[in-house]
């Protein structure tokens, strides 16, 4: 009986926080996009609270949180999946924390010698994304503005997929975001995109079952997002708005 | 009902039976429910389906010749060994049919991929195999040709007749007694072997994607094209699928044809 009441009086702080009270002893529940999985950890790390971090894909977050599954912060790597969490009133999108941005990626030592986002990509094996998916979607807006048409080997269905096509030395250049190039480590190089700012991948944080963040909420995003948190995205290739 | 050999089961067996049924014929069921049978001839004559459609057609034939004039001779003399050298050499062959595609993807990468091995080799002669037709073909015949090695072993092995030898003693070359004697008696094993690395061939995915790449006409076969068109066009992969599931269909009755000649 003894624990029940304390289950009781757990599920009333739970609501008192939900109506945005602070309570010390809350766990709190972040959901982040694979690709900044890490920051998250290192960030649950630096603040004194009991945190527990969810990592998978944008789209596999908000199925779970669809699906019934308690969060209380959700970090999507693009706005499409953060609007289905929106659209259905489940939460609340803050602001875009981070964004990232496309980069050729060729394999160390540069075979192939590409030096420019110009005909000679397309005189080599280039590798892309498949149109139909969203970074392949944003390669050809890039490619559009910078008067390119591609013509790629291979079109794959995922920016890893891409990447390792690069870092086996398969392909001579590939289209990738900053930061999975950069996540390869030596295997592969990068080089910058003209007008690649203007076609960003952008990062929303949105409070899951309330429209504003309650402090503890806050104490992790602002450890995410700011002071250390800040540069250690800034550091793997994040650019923060 | 009649019961062809140990007469009539237990019934309880009924019951594991009706189940491993229902297992593995209600997702089929289940597909064909669900495809959108109105918009498939039309999705059928699109651009994307007939570019993959053309590809895996292209490919499969190929590598389907190519298994039968490899692993018809690799399964007559693994048929001639004993011993030692039989039991590594019929190891090294099931491998490739065990393995996960993707790691076979992997290994032909390490082998004939641009920057590797034999790949830098063959590039310096002018044979370039990464994203062409050619490494989807060598993912297949990789993955596929076992099985039709395998089949056509183990049917002349099982084959303990002595008409090879009577024909020899009457004086008929070795390559004679092969084309004449033993080949057509394991007809009905090399028809169903053949069939049924054809469909592997035609149903190869990882190993194509690893190795080969996706582009429309040239690498992206059916299974590959299905994949890419699941997110973004469920009944395109849909409508491509029934033609996978037909083409199924026709092997294995092929290969249940090949059997009836062979038990009868």
């Amino acid at each position: 009986m003894k624990r029940l009441l304390t289950m009781g009086a757990g599920l009333l702080v739970l609501g008192a926080c939900s109506q945005g009270g602070a309570v010390e002893d809350r766990a709190l529940t972040v959901m982040v996009a694979a690709s900044m999985c890490d920051l998250a950890e290192a960030a649950a790390d630096d603040i004194d609270a009991d945190v527990t971090t969810v990592c998978s894909g944008s789209s596999d977050l908000v199925a779970q949180i669809n699906a019934g599954a308690s969060a209380d912060i959700l970090v999507t790597a693009n706005q499409s999946t953060a609007d289905r969490i929106i659209d259905g009133g489940l939460g609340t999108q803050l602001d875009v924390i981070a964004t990232n941005e496309l980069v050729m990626a060729v394999p160390a030592g540069n075979p192939a010698g590409i030096i420019g986002f110009d005909e000679s990509v397309n005189g080599s094996d280039l590798i892309v994304c498949a149109p139909q998916v969203p970074c392949g979607e944003v390669s050809q807006q890039l490619a559009a503005a910078n008067g390119l048409t591609l013509t790629p080997v291979s079109e794959e269905q995922s920016v890893t997929d891409v990447l390792g096509k690069i870092t086996s030395g398969q392909g001579d250049v590939g289209l990738v975001y900053r930061t999975d190039a950069n996540s390869a480590g030596d295997s592969v190089e990068t080089i910058a995109i003209p007008l690649s700012e203007d076609f960003p991948n952008v990062y929303p944080l949105l409070v899951i079952g309330s429209s504003e963040a309650d402090e503890l909420e806050q104490t992790w995003i602002d450890a995410f997002t700011t002071g250390t948190g800040r540069e250690r995205m800034e550091a793997i290739g994040f650019s923060i708005p | 009902m009649m019961w062809r050999t140990a007469g009539a089961p237990p019934r309880w067996i009924l019951i594991g039976a009706a189940l491993a049924i229902l297992a593995l014929a209600l997702p089929i069921v289940g597909m064909l429910i669900d495809m959108p049978w109105a918009d498939v001839p039309g999705i059928l004559i699109s651009d994307t389906a007939l570019a993959a459609l053309g590809v895996s057609l292209r490919t499969v034939t190929i590598s389907t010749i190519i298994c039968v004039l490899l692993g018809v001779p690799l399964a007559v003399y693994m048929s001639r060994l004993t011993g030692r050298a039989a039991e590594l050499v019929r190891v090294a062959v099931t491998i490739p049919m065990v393995l996960p595609p993707v790691v076979a993807g992997l290994a032909l990468l390490s082998t004939f991929g641009k920057r590797k091995l034999l790949g830098e080799q063959l590039s310096v002669l002018g044979i370039d195999i990464a994203f062409t037709s050619t490494a989807v073909v060598m993912a297949q015949v990789f993955v596929a040709m076992p099985f039709l090695v395998t089949s056509l072993e183990a049917a002349l092995r099982s084959n303990r007749t002595s008409h090879a030898q009577i024909a020899a003693t009457l004086g008929a070359s070795p390559t004679h007694i092969l084309v004449h004697v033993t080949l057509p008696m394991m007809l009905p094993a090399l028809v169903s072997g053949t069939a049924l690395s054809a469909a592997r061939c035609l149903g190869e995915f990882g190993a194509t994607l690893t190795f080969a790449g996706s582009l429309e006409g040239t690498t992206r076969t059916i299974p590959l094209a299905i994949y890419l068109q699941r997110e973004v066009d469920p009944d395109t992969a849909l409508a491509l699928s029934l033609v996978l599931l037909v083409l199924a269909f026709l092997v294995v009755s092929l290969t249940a044809g090949g059997r009836r000649v062979r038990t009868a």
